[in-house]
């Protein structure tokens, strides 16, 4: 097989397979996935910095082992994966899209990028994002727009537009994203791919550059579920470097996903999550995902209503919390040790304390100024107890919430996202309109319980929708079963994968 | 922004009509216990790994603008 058209749609599954059978290389998977980059490019802008000579090596590298050295690796060895530059790579240039970090080349490869190594995946480049992740458009990157593969026109989502839409385009089979609010699953949505936020602390955090450190997750983006699955239990698992790594391995989520694709969900009980749909959700989004739970049924699941009355609070801690962790946390960009140094004029004394105020005037964009003024007016003395200490508390309120829910059903599900893909612009003078993209996102990281979202059709508009399921803590087997019942029904119905009605001009021209 | 700010101000001043007194706080929503590592030597960066980000650098340190203003 070496037509690159239909070698880049395969999925990471086919595509290890076809490696075991030796009908193609990892160099071949690699080259394709390349031509696609350059073909893509121009119109879709995911990456910020393509690393195709390193991947080029480390796909020669997989394809020098012996037989025998090749069983012993994951089953997704030798196929290529994008990383999300909120997460350091050693030797690439990595930046959280923002210019502070312009330039930086870490001496360090983050927990995630050494298990990729030891697993031989050709790192095929760093995708776009948000400014240091804070968004859910990827257009306050500070350096490019990511278009959706489904309309140039429109946001991929974000923050991991980048991945998202470099894994929805064919750039990638694979991709690795962080989410804080909702950064994997809402860009998943609007592109019509998976994404999933393991249990907080089910993947290591070394490496991955701090946003809000009690809410951030790095975890799988691909265009199916067991994909996900396999890639989850690659880079899961404790990490000393990681004080928040739980301290158990992967859980079993290949076997709970390939159960799953058998469409038997005779036992399971779902739960409707009934804060999360109706008023501010557009009627294709809620109609896709009514059509999924009758699916759910369908396939013998039992379908019940669970309240979780606290959820309307959710936003409010989030926009809390998460501004003040950031506040905290970039402060380590001084001027100092790493990144942009922007002296003052000559005019101004030419101190340390200068020094950085100039520096991160030049180095930050307006989206991580206004998070960082929010979180340390938040953290200030004689506010502390009224804003971080309450939304500390509705953070066990939601927890409560989650636990009640659960003792009624088995997986939660929602809506991903309240609308389809936006036009860019459209909701960059409203932070709050913005905000409310993660609405149905927010409650999981607050509670650190896993969630993944999974395409569920196509709205009036022609846009992708998506449905997200929620699993209890440290079970994320539990929503890969569901997922990949419905995403198995789903395909039926439609006759193949969702992106089989996607437009892919950058392909064509690939064809000769 | 000030407008900007005093808009989503608004909007999170709604979490204290549920945080309650009687309600704990949570800062870790999977919660460990503290554990100590193994004692096992480790590389860490060398000294010019550390210093290859730096914008200025000498002698093997950083270098860093003065810290007070007077002249």
């Amino acid at each position: 097989m070496t037509d690159t058209n239909e070698l880049v749609k395969l999925s990471a599954v086919q595509m290890a397979e076809l490696l075991r059978k030796k009908e193609v290389s990892s160099r071949d998977l690699v080259n394709a996935e390349l031509e696609v980059i350059d073909a893509a490019e121009p119109t879709i802008k995911a990456f910020l910095k393509v690393a195709g000579e390193t991947a080029l090596e480390q796909a020669d590298a997989f394809d020098n082992l012996s037989d025998d050295e090749k069983a012993e690796l994951p089953e997704l060895a030798g196929v290529p994966i994008a990383i999300k530059d909120m997460i350091v790579t050693k030797g690439i240039e990595t930046t959280a899209a923002s210019r502070i970090l312009e330039g930086w080349v870490p001496p360090y490869d983050a927990t995630v990028i050494e298990k990729l190594k030891a697993a031989h995946m050709p790192l095929l480049g760093k995708t776009n994002l948000d400014e240091f992740a804070q968004g859910s458009s990827t257009e306050h990157s500070a350096f490019q727009h990511t278009s959706n593969p489904w309309d140039a026109e429109r946001v991929p989502g974000g923050s991991g537009g980048g991945s998202a839409a470099a894994v929805g385009s064919f750039e990638a089979p694979l991709a690795l994203g962080t989410d804080t609010g909702g950064s994997i699953r809402q860009p998943g949505a609007l592109t019509g791919t998976v994404g999933v936020k393991p249990t907080y602390g089910g993947v290591s955090r070394f490496g991955a550059i701090a946003m809000a450190s009690s809410l951030d997750q790095i975890g799988p983006v691909s265009r199916t579920v067991l994909d996900s699955a396999l890639l989850q239990e690659i880079i899961g698992g404790h990490d000393k470097r990681d004080s928040t790594s739980i301290p158990e391995g992967p859980r079993p989520m290949v076997k709970a996903a390939r159960e799953g694709m058998n469409r038997d969900l005779k036992g399971m009980k779902v739960g409707l999550v009934e804060e999360l749909g109706g008023e501010g959700y557009q009627p294709g989004v809620e109609a896709r995902f009514n059509e999924a739970v009758k699916k759910l049924e369908e396939m013998g699941a039992e379908v019940v209503k669970v309240s979780c009355p606290h959820f309307k609070y959710a936003l409010g801690a989030y926009y809390i919390i998460m501004p003040s962790e950031v506040s905290s946390n970039l402060a380590r960009y001084d001027g100092m040790r790493y990144g942009l140094r922007v002296m003052p004029p000559a005019d101004v004394a030419q101190t340390a304390a200068n020094m950085m105020a100039y520096t991160r005037e030049a180095g930050f964009g307006d989206e991580v100024k206004r998070r960082i003024i929010l979180g340390t007016y938040a953290l200030s003395a004689g506010y502390y107890d009224a804003w971080y200490g309450s939304a500390q508390k509705v953070r066990t309120l939601i927890i409560d919430d989650f636990k009640k829910a659960f003792e009624q059903a088995d997986v939660l599900i929602s809506p991903t996202s309240p609308s389809t893909a936006f036009k860019f612009g459209e909701k960059m003078d409203d932070p709050l309109a913005m905000y409310m993209n993660d609405i149905a996102t927010i409650p999981a990281n607050l509670a650190g319980v896993p969630a993944m979202s999974i395409p569920s059709g196509l709205s009036d508009d022609g846009l992708p929708t998506g449905i997200q399921f929620i699993a209890p803590q440290q079970r994320d087997e539990v929503m890969y079963k569901p997922a990949a019942a419905l995403e198995a029904a789903l395909q039926d119905e439609w006759n193949g994968p969702i992106w089989q009605s996607l437009k892919t001009p950058w392909l064509d021209s690939l064809n000769n | 922004m000030q407008s900007e700010l005093n808009v989503i101000a608004d909007a999170i001043n709604s979490v204290q009509e549920v945080a309650t007194e009687d309600v704990p706080p949570t800062a870790n929503p999977v919660p460990l216990e503290a554990y100590l590592r193994p004692d096992v030597p480790a590389t860490p960066l060398t000294q010019a790994e550390a210093l290859s980000g730096a914008p200025l650098a000498e002698d093997g340190m950083f270098v860093a603008p003065r810290i007070l203003g007077e002249e």
